[in-house]
């Protein structure tokens, strides 16, 4: 009798245990993501909720205004709900992969462009590349941005840029003026200013190791394709020339002493790029936000500058996060949640809130032609006095990450944070003195390679499909 | 579930016995009240502690199939698939040995550091005792995240008040050279305090008349401190090193902070630090297997630890 009881509760516990795993066998019947073209809609006259999570400063002011002033005009009517939550690495990732296994996820999500094949793998995405007003917008979007929000399938789209990250030299303009050095528009340039930066008692670039995502934009620039997905697997090349040559050039600056080692967005990091120990830092537009707010001190000494090239004349950058809203399986209406996308990516509304409130470049080319902000100096308010301050002076960075183009030829990883993560961990060893970062890439390599065949999936050779 | 509780709580004296006899079951009174008090306890204790471990270990036996480059998942039974890639991983096995060896450097000083505060606030001769005994115990109050990144600005010497202490390319405290002794540094002012608590409880538990013994005998406060005191306080010592055992080996504030600040703490620099980086791939089910290893090693340490002091302990 009384084992019987026990029996009982244990079937009771394996029952409770078992139900994720159902949940999860419910994901799995779902329609795979990419495979469908179609665009469920709800019916004209009626009303659609969606639910929006981000972490973007300024979205609730956007959704406030939506809501009042275009949802409710629109036939169905459009009513956005906003969970503004912590930027992604700082747990809302991990929150959205549980979200996908319990099948609650909201209808639109925030997620950057090298996390997005992630979720795709894990059937979280729907396909909006059919749904109304999408194929028209398409090309009036940064290509790399497009090509992003495909996650490796190119006529798919799984979500609408919002802001792209392509890289640029943000440099001390009064250092370089002071010891008549010349800003470096080649790598030559670069290698050539970097001894006579540190004969003045400064350091050209920080390495900045904890987080790689600026050297994987360089390697992007140089022409490196890390990732490709083929109908067999996976080919993983992240030591292809492209990338070995970025590898070698760094590793001597690095060496040579050239190059400060920096953990990126410590706090001493901050202070060496205000108190003018650096003199570089190679980032996309999302830094200048970060720039102006960390080392408010140098206000007025920087500038922006197109990328170091390889081949002078060129135009060509990289990129370093940058940022979709994605729609998620779950909603049900993917063509009011793609309606609403559209506005606030394209809106001259929502786009100055996002450029003004965020510092945000957008992935939507237009913009700056069309958002009256993007057209003048970044203005931040003073960390002492609380004051607008230009911070690059009357400099309009933003025509400058304009001038430059991110090959759209790059695809991210199936377990990209875990590369990044690896990439990150090998540096650290490279920056305390242990081989070179081609060493760094061939360890991540490895560690990638194993992690991408413990999702169960396959990793093929180039040329073997 | 409420309706089945009353069930289990009856049972059990019943499967205590084996052999129930009528009188027997007659002893068990108030069934209603104890299923009223045990219920939502147990209840709560299945949902979220007993259910989640049998989850984690059934999810640590199963692996993901999948076909192409985007394929669905499926999950499959994959026996000790995730134990061998554990047992194989060398980044797991050299953060066993980092918290083992931080071990080893954090926690004997701060054990007796702990045991001599204690002793000396239990001593007669010792004034303000309320104020001290709070103020070594008060970092205790700090979370560990906030003093990880207190410290942390201590330590790096670009913002540090303490520049000729910290600048030092060799021995400044975020050099691989001395980055166990920084890191034991911030958990010691966290806890030297909670011990010294622990050992400064059972140093009052000790009944007067030994020491008015003591006393009548002619011992000195330091021969009764030898001989009477740190004696008796071996099991509370005994605990807080147990405490500590378990606290390293989960150990993941500290590094994780320091690990933003220095390339002398990586990402996967702990156990626990692993984990996270897994779950993030997401590869819950590796996840899942690295922390019953976690557990395993763990309750292998604490099981050998006890065995060796077990006379000294309970005798």
């Amino acid at each position: 009798m009384s084992r019987r009881h026990t029996m009982k509760w244990l079937a009771a516990g394996a029952a409770l245990a078992v139900l994720p795993l159902s949940a999860c066998a419910g994901v799995k019947a779902a329609d795979p993501a990419g495979s469908g073209s179609t665009c469920p809609s709800a019916p004209a006259g009626s009303t659609v909720n969606l639910s929006m999570t981000s972490w973007t400063p300024g979205a609730q002011q956007n959704v406030d205004y939506f809501n009042i002033h275009v949802g409710n005009t629109m036939n169905p009517r459009i009513h956005v709900t906003l969970n503004v939550v912590p930027g992604g690495n700082a747990g809302t990732y991990q929150a959205y992969s549980n979200q996908i296994i319990a099948g609650n996820t909201a209808d639109i999500g925030m997620v950057e462009y090298p996390i997005l094949p992630s979720y795709r793998l894990q059937q979280g995405v729907t396909n909006i590349a059919s749904c109304p007003g999408v194929a028209e917008a398409r090309s009036e979007f940064t290509p790399a941005g497009i090509s992003a929000s495909g996650a490796g399938d190119p006529s798919a789209l799984f979500g609408i840029p919002q802001d792209v990250g392509p890289l640029g030299l943000y440099y001390r303009k009064d250092l370089f003026a002071k010891y008549h050095i010349p800003v470096p528009a080649t790598w030559d340039q670069f290698a050539a200013a970097a001894p006579k930066v540190k004969a003045a008692g400064g350091h050209i670039a920080g390495f900045q190791y904890g987080q790689p995502g600026w050297l994987e934009g360089l390697a992007w620039q140089a022409g490196a394709r890390w990732f490709t997905s083929t109908d067999r697997g996976w080919i993983v090349n992240m030591t292809d020339a492209a990338s070995l040559k970025v590898a070698s050039y760094w590793t001597t600056l690095v060496r040579n002493g050239y190059v400060a080692q920096e953990d990126t967005f410590s706090p001493a990091d901050w202070s060496d790029l205000g108190s003018g120990k650096l003199w570089t830092l190679i980032a996309p537009p999302w830094m200048s936000v970060l720039l102006a707010t960390n080392s408010p001190g140098s206000a007025g000494d920087w500038a922006l500058a197109p990328l170091p090239q390889w081949t002078a004349g060129q135009a060509k950058t990289g990129m370093w996060g940058g940022s979709d809203y994605v729609v998620w399986s779950t909603c049900k209406y993917p063509a009011q949640a793609a309606q609403f996308l559209l506005w606030l990516e394209t809106s001259q509304n929502a786009l100055t809130v996002n450029n003004t409130v965020g510092g945000q470049f957008p992935g939507y080319m237009p913009a700056v032609r069309t958002v009256p902000a993007m057209a003048g100096p970044l203005t931040v308010a003073s960390a002492t006095t609380g004051k607008p301050v230009k911070y690059f002076g009357d400099q309009v960075i933003w025509n400058v990450f304009t001038g430059m183009q991110a090959s759209p030829s790059w695809q991210a990883g199936p377990t990209q944070s875990q590369t990044d993560a690896d990439f990150g961990t090998a540096l650290a060893a490279f920056i305390s003195g242990s081989g070179t970062i081609a060493d760094a890439l061939h360890a991540t390599q490895g560690k990638t390679i194993a992690a991408i065949q413990a999702q169960g999936l396959a990793v093929v050779q180039e040329g073997s499909h | 579930m409420s309706t089945a509780t009353p069930s289990i709580a009856t049972a059990k004296p019943g499967r205590a016995t084996g052999t129930v006899t009528a009188a027997r079951r007659r002893v068990v009174q108030h069934k209603k009240a104890i299923a009223i008090f045990l219920g939502p306890f147990l209840l709560v204790f299945v949902l979220f502690y007993l259910a989640p471990i049998f989850f984690a270990v059934l999810q640590s036996f199963m692996k993901v199939q999948r076909v192409g480059a985007f394929g669905a998942p499926e999950q499959v039974f994959g026996g000790f698939t995730q134990y061998s890639t554990v047992l194989h991983s060398s980044v797991f096995w050299t953060s066993i040995e980092h918290v083992v060896i931080f071990f080893f450097v954090s926690v004997p000083i701060q054990l007796i550091t702990a045991l001599l505060l204690a002793l000396l606030l239990d001593s007669p001769l010792v004034k303000g005792k309320r104020f001290f005994r709070l103020s070594y115990f008060a970092p205790y109050a700090v979370p560990t995240i906030i003093a990880a990144l207190i410290w942390g600005y201590l330590y790096q010497p670009q913002v540090s008040p303490f520049q000729s202490l910290t600048s030092s390319q060799a021995f400044g405290p975020l050099t691989a050279n001395m980055i166990y002794f920084s890191m034991a540094n911030i958990v010691f002012w966290t806890y030297v305090g909670y011990n010294m608590v622990i050992i400064y409880s059972a140093l009052k538990a000790i009944p007067q008349d030994l020491f008015e013994a003591a006393k009548m005998d002619g011992a000195s406060q330091f021969r009764t401190a030898w001989s009477i005191k740190i004696p008796l306080v071996v099991p509370s010592l005994i605990m807080a090193t147990m405490f500590s055992i378990i606290g390293t080996l989960q150990l993941f504030n500290e590094p994780t902070v320091l690990a933003t600040l220095t390339p002398a703490v990586t990402a996967t620099w702990s156990p626990n630090m692993i984990v996270l980086a897994t779950t993030n791939i997401p590869n819950y089910n590796l996840a899942a297997a690295i922390s019953v290893m976690l557990a395993l090693v763990s309750c292998a340490i604490s099981f050998l630890f006890l065995r060796l002091t077990q006379k000294r302990a309970f005798a």
